[in-house]
Parts: C-alpha cells; sequence; structure tokens
C-alpha cells in the first residue's frame, strides 16, 4: 500500500481553513470511485440525484439537489435532523454543506469523535478535519446536522 | 430566459438532451452554459485534431472539478460541455479514457448517445458503471 501524503497543497489551496487550528490528516489515496455524500454515510457509492439516472441516489426521493432531497435520502437510512454538531456518544452524526447563495448541496462530512470530522473531497483524498476546516467559496459551510443511533 | 441561438441549436442535437433533464434555475445555468461552450467551440478556428481538442477539454475538466461531488456541476464547466458539443466525435476517446480507469464520463455519454445501460442496481458503483458503458461501447463499435 502507497504512503499517504502528510500534506496536500492543492488541498490547502483549495481550503485554507484546514490549515487553522488542529489541522487536518489525509487517510486515504485519491479515489474517482466515491464522493462525499455517500462517504458520509459510510457507503463507497457516488450519490448525487442526477436527472440522467447514471450516479446512485434512492428511488423514494427526487433527484433534485435540494437541501429537503439530501435530507430524504439520509433519512431512509436513519438519520434525522438535529440541532447542532456537538459530540454525542451515542450518535452518529453527519454535517450537509450548502450554499448560501444558491440553497445547493455541496458537501457532506462525517463526525469521528469530539473534534474531528471525516470528508472526501470530490476524486480526491479522504481527509479527517476540524469541522470548519473545509469551509470555502467551493463547499460554503455546514447548514445542516442530522443524527442517528449508532448501530 | 435564456434565448438560444438558431444556428448553434441547429448544429447540436445535443443541447436538448443536455438541458431538457434539468429544470428550473439548474436548467437555466445548463444551457447558458452549454451555449457558450458551443458558441466558443463552433466560432473557434483551430488547427487541432479532434484528440488533441479531446486531450485538452478532459485535462481542463478533470483539473475544474476535482474537489466536487456535484454531478451537475459537470454541466457548468465549459471543457466538460466543449466535449459533450463534441457529440459522437468525442466518444472513442471517451472510451479510451474509460478503458485506462474509471471517471465521471457518465453525464456526457449518456447526453451523446441518449443510451443508458447502467443498470439500477449499478447506480453509484463507478466500476460496475464503467464495465457497463465500456461493453455499450463496444456493441455499438465505439471501441474494440
Amino acid at each position: 500500500m502507497d504512503t499517504l501524503p502528510d500534506r496536500d497543497n492543492e488541498l490547502e489551496d483549495n481550503f485554507p481553513e484546514l490549515l487553522s487550528g488542529g489541522g487536518y490528516s489525509i487517510t486515504s489515496p485519491k479515489d474517482v470511485t466515491y464522493n462525499c455524500i455517500g462517504w458520509a454515510a459510510d457507503d463507497k457509492r457516488w450519490w448525487w440525484p442526477d436527472p440522467l439516472y447514471q450516479n446512485y441516489w434512492p428511488a423514494e426521493v427526487p433527484r433534485v439537489p435540494t437541501p429537503e432531497a439530501f435530507i430524504m435520502a439520509y433519512e431512509l437510512i436513519g438519520y434525522g435532523v438535529c440541532q447542532n454538531s456537538d459530540f454525542e456518544e451515542e450518535y452518529e452524526k453527519i454535517a450537509i454543506y450548502v450554499k448560501k447563495s444558491t440553497g445547493e448541496v455541496t458537501h457532506a462530512s462525517r463526525q469521528l469523535d469530539c473534534s474531528s470530522w471525516t470528508s472526501k473531497c470530490g476524486v480526491h483524498h479522504d481527509i479527517s478535519h476540524e469541522l470548519n476546516g473545509l469551509n470555502s467559496e467551493a463547499y460554503s459551510s455546514p447548514g445542516i446536522f442530522m443524527k442517528r443511533l449508532k448501530s | 430566459m435564456i434565448t438560444t441561438p438558431t444556428a448553434i441549436n441547429i448544429k447540436s442535437p445535443y443541447y436538448g438532451a443536455a438541458s431538457t433533464a434539468f429544470s428550473g434555475d439548474e436548467a437555466d445555468l445548463v444551457q447558458s452554459n452549454f451555449i457558450k461552450a458551443l458558441e466558443h467551440f463552433t466560432k473557434t478556428t483551430t488547427t487541432e485534431t479532434l484528440e488533441q481538442k479531446f486531450k485538452r477539454l478532459s485535462t481542463n475538466w478533470k483539473e475544474d472539478n476535482k474537489f466536487s461531488s456535484r454531478s451537475s456541476l459537470l454541466l457548468s464547466n465549459i471543457y466538460y460541455l466543449g466535449i459533450i458539443a463534441m457529440g459522437q466525435d468525442a466518444l472513442p476517446y471517451i472510451f479510451e479514457d474509460l478503458k485506462k480507469g474509471p471517471n465521471h464520463w457518465f453525464i456526457a455519454l449518456a447526453i451523446i448517445t441518449g443510451a443508458n445501460p447502467v443498470s439500477e442496481e449499478s447506480r453509484g458503483n463507478i466500476l460496475a458503471m464503467t464495465e457497463a458503458w465500456i461493453s455499450w461501447g463496444k456493441e455499438h463499435g465505439y471501441t474494440s
């Protein structure tokens, strides 16, 4: 297995907030086969509600990239909307990033512990990071939190 | 409301497929970007071969899109739209690229060909989707 790099200049250039606070760690090689939406749900598929029926999206949920549709998709696997990102030992939490200007969902992260979250960054690496480490023009910031009981 | 130049509409049957799959603001964005891509790639005179053009557009798209999970954004990317605007000329190069390794050519393939060989169970499984499309490409003579 290839050794993972400690840092990645492209990530840091695109997400400068990664360098503040506790920094970040690269936790997987680059991979085009799954995305953040699936990774947040611990599912290594490419989730997206594309209207051409190529990517995975639950059949019960409208194939539109709205926050409501993403909430419905995660509700189907046991998540419910919660008020905040506070760590709760008995729950898994995810954060859904929403672009304020357009209302579009841009990204999702999964909580790992009281201080760190895991994200798949497009076709790039998985990283662990602080919640606000990916706040950026591209992803905007977490706007919705959901949780489910740990199995 | 986006006004579509008639000449461009006639030149690209893919325009309709790219835009009618979307609705509302997203459709307007797709239409607007598609028109920009078509205008750019139909007006530019170049000595590039089709293969060189494909490689240039492909390289630029992959660079632009590396941090995005949003498949919708593919149709906001002028380079990806440029490849769709190449139409069937792009297919042999897309399949060649797919055979080197999976990548997100599925939206372009679906729009250019009007086909969808990806089964419901395979949606989102990028390796299975890649295999399904390569098999389709072989059946239809776009790759060996």
